[in-house]
C-alpha cells in the first residue's frame, strides 16, 4: 500500500469502527499501520489450499 | 542468602528453617535488592505471613507437607490474586474491581505450600519484549542495571535472576517467558499451548497466550511446572486428554533414544555471534551434528504478528475509543493501528498457521528435539530503540522476539537454559520438543547441566 492509501484506509476504517484517531497520534497510527500491512504482505501473498483450515475448532 | 525453592522446602521439611523465616528472608532481599531492579509492583507481606505461618502450623501438627511448602514465589501482575487489583502492567485496569479469587496457578502453586510475596512489572498488557514500562518504570537486568530485563515477563524473570525469589510466574505469547529468561540467565517452561491453566491470567492474544515458571535451577523448574499440571475445566483452551505425568524425575534421565537437531536457516540467520556461540556449544556438548531447516519461518513470524495485532488490540478496542492516552505510549499507536486491520488477513494468518503446523509436523517424525538460541542478541541498554544484528540495525523491541514467536505461533513446548557465558551477558538457548513432550525437552536440558554447560550465576548486589 502507497502513504495515501494508507491515510485513507486508516481514516475509514477508523470511521467505520467508531475509533478516533487524535491528530498527535496518526503518524505513530500511520507508522505502525505501515508495519503491521508489511506483516500481512508477507502472509497474504502465501497460497494457501482450501484444505488449510484455520486452526480454531468451536467446540460447543 | 537466598537458597533453591526445593532446598528451602527440604529445610522447612526438616525443620531447620521455618517458612515464616523463609518469608522474611525474600521479604528482606526484595526491599534490599529490588530499588535497584524495580522488578516488584506489588508486595504480598500480610498475605506471604499468613501463608508461611499456616505451613509452619501444618509441619508442628505432623502433617506430610506439600512439595514446594513454604517456597516464596511470586507472580506476572497480570495473575489474578484475590484482593488484588490486577493491573497487567497498566494503568486503565487501576479502574477495575479487585479479583475475587486467585488465578488458577496461583490456586496451584498454593496448594503445593508455595508462599506467594508479590506481583511483578511487565510490558503493559504483555505487548512487549522490553518491560520498559512507562506506568510503572523500566525492570533492570540484575547483571547490569543500564539494561532490560527483557518482556513482557521483565519482573518475572530479573526477581528469580536477582535471586529475590526462587521462582515467579509469567507468560509468553511470542516470547515472552522465553526472551526474559534468555537475558537474565535463567531457567524457565514455555509449555505445549493447552498444557496449564490460564483461567485467571489476563488475556492478550488468546490464540497464542501461554502461562509458565521461571526458576534458577533445573530442578526448581522442573518441580514448579509439575505442580502447575493438571486439567482446570474452566480453562476452554486447555488441552484434553492431557498426559500430565511428572517431568521432574526425567531431568537426569539421560538423551539416550532422543533425535536432536540444531534449527538452521532463519534461526541462525536471525542470531548474532554470541547466540550462534550458545547454540553450537550445546550442540557439541550433546554430540549433535544434525541441522534442520523449517519451511518458510520468516513467513510463520509475520503470521503470529498478524494474530498478535488483531486479537490483542480488539480486547481494548473500547479504551482506546474512550481513553487512548491512558495507554502506555510504547503500546498505544501500535493498539490503535492494530485495530483497524481487515479480517481477511487474520484469517489468512491463521491459516497458515495450519499449514506452517503441519510442515513442522513433518520435521518431528524424525526429529525428537530443536535447539535455536532463545535471542538474537543479549541484553541491550534500556531506551535503546535499536541494535545490531549481523551488520544491519533492527528495532529492537520487535526483534527481541525474532527466534522465540516462529515457535510459539504453533504452540510447541520450549525449555529455555541459560548456556555459559564467561565474561559475557547471559543468553539463552530453546531446547524446543514436540507437542506434549515437555519431558524430552527437560532430558536435554538435564544433560547439558550435567555436562557443565549450563550455567545461571547470581549477579553481584
Amino acid at each position: 500500500m502507497t502513504r495515501a492509501e494508507i491515510e485513507s484506509y486508516i481514516d475509514a476504517a477508523a470511521t467505520a469502527l467508531r475509533l478516533p484517531i487524535a491528530p498527535e497520534h496518526r503518524p505513530g497510527v500511520i507508522a505502525n499501520f505501515e508495519r503491521l500491512a508489511a506483516n500481512a504482505a508477507t502472509v497474504n501473498e502465501f497460497a494457501l489450499e482450501p484444505e488449510d483450515e484455520p486452526a480454531p475448532v468451536w467446540r460447543p | 542468602m537466598s537458597g533453591s525453592a526445593l532446598g528451602i522446602a527440604q529445610a522447612i521439611r526438616e525443620g531447620s528453617m521455618t517458612a515464616v523465616a523463609a518469608a522474611n528472608d525474600a521479604l528482606a532481599r526484595i526491599r534490599e535488592r529490588d530499588p535497584s531492579i524495580n522488578a516488584f509492583t506489588l508486595v504480598t507481606q500480610e498475605r506471604a505471613l499468613a501463608e508461611a505461618a499456616a505451613i509452619d502450623a501444618r509441619r508442628a501438627r505432623g502433617d506430610v507437607l506439600p512439595p514446594l511448602a513454604g517456597v516464596p514465589y511470586a507472580v506476572k501482575n497480570l495473575f489474578d490474586i484475590e484482593g488484588v487489583v490486577t493491573l497487567a502492567g497498566s494503568k486503565i485496569n487501576r479502574d477495575r474491581a479487585p479479583a475475587v479469587r486467585d488465578a488458577t496457578l496461583v490456586q496451584k502453586m498454593g496448594e503445593a505450600g508455595a508462599v506467594l510475596v508479590g506481583a511483578l512489572n511487565m510490558d503493559e498488557y504483555a505487548f512487549g519484549f522490553t518491560t520498559e514500562n512507562t506506568h510503572y518504570g523500566p525492570t533492570r537486568n540484575p547483571h547490569d542495571r543500564s539494561r532490560i530485563a527483557g518482556g513482557s515477563s521483565g519482573g518475572s524473570a530479573a526477581a528469580v535472576a536477582a535471586g529475590m525469589v526462587p521462582l515467579t510466574l509469567g507468560t509468553d505469547t511470542n516470547g515472552s517467558i522465553r526472551v526474559p529468561a534468555s537475558l537474565n540467565g535463567i531457567h524457565a517452561v514455555k509449555p505445549t499451548f493447552g498444557r496449564l491453566s490460564r483461567r485467571g491470567a489476563y488475556p492478550f492474544v488468546p490464540s497464542l497466550d501461554h502461562v509458565g515458571p521461571f526458576a534458577r535451577s533445573l530442578a526448581d523448574l522442573a518441580a514448579c511446572y509439575d505442580a502447575l499440571c493438571g486439567i482446570d475445566r474452566e480453562d476452554g483452551a486447555q488441552g484434553r486428554d492431557v498426559d500430565n505425568r511428572p517431568v521432574a524425575t526425567g531431568v537426569s534421565a539421560g538423551i539416550a533414544g532422543l533425535r536432536i537437531a540444531v534449527a538452521g536457516g532463519y534461526f541462525d540467520d536471525n542470531a548474532g555471534p554470541d547466540a550462534r556461540a550458545a547454540v553450537a556449544l550445546a550442540a557439541a556438548t550433546l554430540g549433535v551434528t544434525a541441522r534442520v531447516e523449517l519451511p518458510e519461518v520468516a513467513r510463520a513470524r509475520a503470521a503470529a504478528f498478524v494474530i498478535t495485532a488483531v486479537e490483542g488490540s480488539q480486547l481494548h478496542l473500547a479504551d482506546l475509543r474512550s481513553r487512548p492516552d491512558d495507554f502506555d505510549p510504547f503500546i498505544r499507536d501500535r493498539f490503535l493501528a492494530n485495530a483497524l486491520a481487515p479480517g481477511a488477513w487474520y484469517v489468512q494468518a491463521q491459516r497458515l498457521r495450519r499449514w506452517f503446523h503441519e510442515r513442522v509436523m513433518r520435521v518431528f517424525a524424525d526429529t525428537d528435539i530443536l535447539i535455536a538460541a532463545a535471542t538474537p542478541v543479549a541484553t541491550t541498554p534500556v531506551g535503546d530503540k535499536t541494535f545490531e544484528l549481523n551488520g544491519a540495525h533492527v528495532p529492537s523491541g520487535p526483534s527481541m522476539g525474532l527466534l522465540t514467536q516462529p515457535i510459539s505461533f504453533i504452540g510447541l513446548p520450549v525449555v529455555v537454559v541459560p548456556m555459559i557465558q564467561a565474561g559475557k551477558l547471559p543468553l539463552g538457548l530453546q531446547i524446543i520438543a514436540a507437542p506434549w513432550r515437555e519431558a524430552n525437552a527437560f532430558r536435554v536440558a538435564g544433560e547439558l547441566e550435567r555436562l557443565g554447560v549450563v550455567n545461571s550465576p547470581l549477579p553481584p548486589p
